[in-house]
């Protein structure tokens, strides 16, 4: 698992590079200059030459790639254009937020799915299992710009429970959180229900059931180790889409993560920003799938990942 | 528990006063504070030699006098009560220095300000309270742009500042804590806290000051909500001021239709502005007449266009753009009409389109990005579009937006607009010092733009704020500045 692991690691090398060339190449696509933003409405286009110069931007765009590439293996993500400050410490201050509630997000979907996906499987063709459908359907379809002012509206200003926004004490967490996890729990309450219902018709449960097995033990040792493999992947898979969603999220709570400075970046057209951002988003991304690969040989041991075939 | 509504007096007994900001602002130096909020921070944080009153006009603050010796020479006498944070009074040497940076010839660090102090040609120290500034060129409008605030000589020699901890500034206000999206000041005076928070999302900070979160929302949130919540909340008070701001629609000189000043001059009088503003703005703005704002010295039109569809039709037949079926559906041209992704303005847009349509105009509606529609109407790549000019103090904002000079990427000519007449009187209106003088040239100015029409001028937009009644002495500037926060008091 090591060596595996190492693999995995020195893989994210050439996604990196990648990364940092496409966002490099493709945030030139987009109309408008940072020199424009910086510089104002009533700079001369003297003063704007010359901070084209200082910045860089007169060069190629290959150059410019290249040369944010080499700084980065530097460890240098460059300077913000219009925060004036390394795109390194803006990311350190506002990453953990993201992970603080991208991690919370999940462990809510987690324990809103898993119990009510199982209790669907068990329930299955009744009118329970009809209700999650129902529920998990609502989850799937509601927005989280829409469902995040909602849930403002109904906790902090009718029942006046929770404040609407910032990151402060226990209590903010809870509306952020529900508003970016809710539609990955319906996804894993449809996943696991689909996938207990599955594997209670494997022949190792009939085994079980003839051996006299308790229902609960059955479904909540032997099935809930099997049945996890695919769940496993969805919430690796799953895990990008709440660090992207996350970017609506922070804006409606006023959250100080990575997602409200991707977007004053993109606002901005601050290219060391942006590109700092998002490459951060990517190594967070593929590290989770590392995590999510190895959480297989755990789930199944049958799995070894350092071996082909 | 009972689904009981939340009131802003609620739960808050903080003194702190919150205000809510859109953005952050960009920066504490004052030499690099280019974005709206940055300036409104500047306003509290730094002194300026002059700031603006609640009308818009010039207020002496750091400066004592102003003394022109000449059209070039303009003595400064400064006041002696002013210090820095450390204690230290603020000197000639120290307001020599802050500008000094900005006549640097190859700066590390180019300054967005450095343009309003182009037309110094040297400063000098002449005691610790006095200095003298010798201009290029006669400029009317030049004490106007002595807004920045000063640095301590030696930090104003030195480069960009981003620490907090590490300024020296000499405003009312001292900074305690500069965080990702809350900003803490102190009023080194009476030691009142005012805390900023920064809220990008219009129905948050609008939940925020119905919760008392927040104390003081201004100028973002739209006047449909601003309305109902004045309304619906005996906490808050609603206060409104007829802003310095114009908005309009721009035209592309360089199109073949839009050229031909009777197209124009028939879409100004096809426009029922008061309509769009009882509808759309509820109220909250006034016709415009001219760019220039109703309260201004130098506006000399006060009669708003009249809505005249005939005339508008006659006009278009002149033009030579008959109906090609007189009521059918069938149009005389074809426009595009680019605005913002703003809900209010792509409504406005729409409902401006529906009344064109009225004299045979059909206007496509596009709204974009704003950094696409920034570039688009630089790069001339529009045919009609909308925005508005805000803040601005001096008549000379004529020549940045309609002299051949200002085309751009030189100024703010975006239409290609360009008229030897206009350009002569724009150029005596910069020069003139005396105000009879500038307010005929200026009066001159305004009936050529009225007639030529490179603009037609919209309203005027109110300046909008939700207060919680516990803050007292907080009233609205013409200019958005929140400078009425140096007097405000939260009980």
């Amino acid at each position: 698992m090591g060596t595996y692991s190492l693999k995995r690691l020195l893989s994210l090398i050439p996604v990196c590079l990648g990364v940092l060339t496409l966002v490099g190449v493709f945030i030139h696509f987009i109309p408008g200059d940072p020199v424009d933003v910086l510089a104002g409405d009533f700079a001369t286009e003297t003063e704007k030459l010359a901070l084209r110069e200082q910045l860089g931007l007169n060069k190629p765009i290959y150059t410019q790639i290249g040369n944010y590439i080499m700084s980065v293996f530097k460890g240098d993500l460059g300077n913000s254009l219009i925060f004036h400050r390394p795109v390194l410490n803006l990311i350190g201050e506002r990453v953990l937020p993201t992970i603080e509630l991208a991690l919370l997000s999940l462990l809510l979907a987690l324990v809103l799915s898993l119990p009510l996906g199982i209790f669907s499987a068990y329930k299955a063709g009744k009118w329970q299992d009809l209700l999650s459908s129902v529920v998990s359907l609502l989850g799937v379809s509601m927005p989280n710009f829409w469902l995040g002012p909602l849930l403002i509206m109904c906790f902090s200003l009718k029942l006046d429970l929770l404040p609407v926004s910032e990151r402060g004490d226990w209590t903010s967490y809870i509306l952020p959180a529900l508003t970016l996890g809710t539609s990955l729990a319906a996804i894993l309450t449809r996943m696991t229900r689909t996938s207990f219902l599955e594997n209670s018709f494997e022949d190792y449960v009939r085994t079980a059931k003839a051996k006299g097995c308790s229902t609960q033990r059955l479904w909540l040792v032997h099935i809930f180790k099997n049945a996890l493999l695919p769940i496993i992947t969805i919430l690796g898979l799953q895990f990008g889409v709440l660090l992207t969603g996350a970017v609506i999220t922070e804006k409606i709570f006023d959250w100080p993560g990575l997602g409200t400075l991707l977007l004053e970046g993109i606002g901005n057209r601050d290219y060391p920003l942006v590109q700092g951002c998002v490459l951060c988003f990517s190594m967070v991304y593929v590290l989770v799938n590392l995590f999510t690969d190895l959480a297989y040989t755990w789930a199944d041991p049958r799995i070894q990942l350092n071996k082909k075939g | 528990m009972g689904c009981q509504k939340s009131s802003p007096n609620q739960s808050q007994s903080d003194p702190t006063i919150k205000v809510v900001l859109d953005s952050a602002p960009r920066t504490i130096d004052s030499r690099f504070a280019l974005d709206a909020n940055s300036q409104y921070l500047e306003n509290l944080i730094h002194c300026s030699l002059i700031s603006f009153d609640k009308e818009g006009n010039v207020s002496l603050k750091l400066a004592k006098s102003f003394d022109w010796l000449s059209p070039l020479k303009l003595k400064i006498t400064l006041q002696t009560n002013q210090t820095f944070y450390d204690g230290h009074q603020v000197e000639a040497k120290d307001v020599k220095a802050s500008y000094d940076f900005f006549l640097l010839e190859n700066p590390k660090e180019p300054s967005p300000r450095a343009g309003a102090f182009k037309d110094i040609s040297s400063i000098e120290v002449l005691s610790r309270s006095e200095l003298l500034i010798q201009l290029k060129n006669p400029s009317a409008s030049f004490v106007s742009n002595l807004v920045v605030g000063i640095l301590p000589a030696q930090m104003a020699q030195g480069g960009k500042i981003v620490d907090f901890k590490k300024l020296m500034a000499c405003g009312d206000f001292q900074i305690n804590q500069w965080g990702v999206n809350s900003i803490e000041l102190t009023n080194r005076k009476n030691q009142q806290k005012l805390e900023f928070k920064i809220v990008k999302d219009e129905s948050t900070r609008l939940a925020k000051i119905l919760k008392g979160e927040v104390d003081i929302v201004q100028n973002s949130l739209n006047r449909e909500q601003i309305e109902e919540a004045a309304k619906d909340n005996s906490d808050l008070m609603l206060l409104k001021k007829p802003g310095l701001n114009t908005t309009y629609i721009g035209f592309n000189m360089r199109d073949p239709i839009l050229s031909n000043q009777k197209v124009r001059r028939a879409i100004d009088k096809a426009i029922d502005r008061k309509s769009i503003i009882d509808f759309v703005l509820k109220g909250f703005a006034t016709p415009a007449s001219t760019l220039l704002t109703p309260g201004d010295p130098f506006r000399s039109i006060v009669q708003t266009s009249s809505l005249d569809i005939v005339a508008s039709k006659k006009l278009l037949d002149e033009a030579g753009f008959p109906d090609p079926d007189g009521e059918g559906e069938k149009a005389r041209f074809h426009l595009e009409y680019k605005t913002t992704t703003d809900t209010t303005r792509v409504v406005i847009a729409k409902a401006i389109a529906a009344q064109l349509k009225k004299i045979g105009i059909d206007v496509k509606v596009t709204s974009m990005e704003w950094g696409k529609f920034k570039s688009d109407v630089e790069k001339g790549q529009v045919q009609m579009w909308s925005l508005s000019w805000i803040g601005f103090k001096d008549p000379d904002i004529y020549r940045y937006i309609f002299a051949t000079e200002s085309f751009p990427p030189n100024g703010g000519n975006r239409g290609w607009y360009s008229n030897k007449e206009l350009d002569d009187l724009l150029e005596k209106g910069r020069v003139s010092t005396d105000k009879t003088q500038r307010k005929a040239i200026y009066a001159q100015v305004e009936n050529i733009v009225r007639n030529d029409l490179p603009y037609v001028f919209l309203w005027h937009e109110d300046i909008l704020a939700l207060v919680n009644k516990k803050v007292s002495g907080y009233e609205l500037y013409a200019d958005g500045r929140l400078e009425a926060l140096h007097q405000s008091i939260k009980k």
